[in-house]
């Protein structure tokens, strides 16, 4: 009986274990503890690079590296971080990296797009549906600097704490809401001036 | 569970980012299932109410970014491997052209040949690996000094790592 029960634990190997547990079989070399690892928590940090990025290729490609990156330095985790903020500060530094990377290619070959906003339509205001806002907060997005990108992604959409985004941006908490408020005034200014009918009636410019 | 009227007193706060993580989950599941409450944040705050719908977005299922992961992985893995490899076989060819270029040194009287142990030891550089399926590593290095200078080869992982 306990040699069946020991072989099922094999199979199964990563669900039930908490993310400590598999982190240590990971650092031994265990691939299936880091698969589960990568399951975990790819969906956070995929959501996380695209909204960072803006761009859903290159978001996956920024998540994948992030998760070997990741692999890499495993001796290097301290576990008084939570998994995840440790993996959100990988990604975050990639994708800012590759956004930088990318903004100044764009000022190079001066193709800055800027999309213009649809006219203004009826008075009501417009519930935005799914695909809509990734595609507005995209276009909106362009103004915010990458630090600010990552802040409003951090906090706002993918509800970490302040101090847990403290920690991913290495700044300190009154730093963190300072980007985020940056972020929210400017994309409020794009929106107005994009899609006042997103606004609700009282705050139409 | 609170109700509307509590979390409604909690809205400002909340915008403010100056709740606490707990309370701060429970506003946020109670606006991800209540549209009225959803309506007031809008009126306050739509840009908030913005990141909200972002964080419901679904991401889409992606079957093959576990693999591409673990591909990585095993990449990174082998070009560890290499570069461990290449090391002490830069430092033991460059060991022996030392010896071969002495010996060429004491047969002409000194001087040129020494620059050939020192482009071997330059170029122990991060060799350039690429894994292709399951079998074959194409791998190169190409020492920064010299271009001429290149080599090519392709190894069987099972064989030799
Ligand atoms: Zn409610």
């Amino acid at each position: 009986m306990g040699r069946f029960r020991l072989l099922a634990r094999a199979v199964v190997s990563g669900e039930g274990r908490d993310d400590r547990e598999l982190v240590g079989a990971s650092r031994e070399g265990d691939e299936s503890a880091f698969a589960e690892l990568v399951r975990r928590h790819q969906a956070g940090v995929r959501r996380c690079a695209a909204r960072i990025l803006n761009d859903q290729e290159e978001a996956r490609d920024i998540a994948q590296l992030a998760f070997v990156k990741a692999w890499e330095n495993l001796a290097r985790y301290d576990a008084s971080w939570s998994f995840s903020t440790w993996l959100y500060r990988i990604a975050t530094n990639l994708a800012i990296d590759a956004l930088r990377a990318r903004s100044s290619r764009e000022r190079v070959h001066g193709a800055h797009l800027r999309l213009v906003g649809e006219a203004v339509g009826p008075t009501a205001p417009r519930q935005l549906a799914e695909q809509e806002v990734q595609r507005i907060f995209g276009e909106l997005a362009q103004v915010l600097t990458p630090t600010q990108r990552a802040a409003f992604a951090l906090r706002e959409v993918e509800g970490l704490s302040t101090g847990e985004v403290a920690q991913v941006l290495g700044c300190s908490e009154a730093t963190v809401r300072n980007h985020v408020f940056q972020a929210r005034a400017a994309l409020r200014r794009e929106l107005s001036a994009r899609y006042p009918e997103y606004l609700p009636r009282g705050r139409r410019p | 569970m609170k109700s509307c009227q509590e979390i409604s007193q909690l809205l400002g706060r909340f915008v403010a980012l100056e709740l606490a993580p707990d309370a701060e989950a429970e506003v946020r599941a109670h606006l991800a299932a209540c549209s009225h409450c959803r309506a007031r944040l809008d009126e306050a705050e739509p840009i908030v109410g913005m990141a909200l719908r972002l964080a419901e977005v679904p991401v889409a299922s992606d079957p093959g970014f576990v693999d591409g992961v673990l591909a990585g992985v095993h990449q990174r893995r082998v070009e560890q491997q290499l570069r461990r490899r290449f090391r002490s076989w830069a430092a033991a060819a460059a060991g022996l052209l030392l010896v071969v270029g002495g010996y060429l040194a004491l047969r002409s009287g000194g001087g040129g040949v020494e620059p050939l142990g020192s482009q071997v030891a330059a170029s122990e550089e991060a060799p350039f690996v690429e894994v292709e399926g399951e079998g074959v590593t194409v791998y190169q290095f190409a020492p920064a000094s010299d271009e001429a200078v290149a080599v090519a080869m392709i190894i069987d992982p099972g064989l030799a790592l």
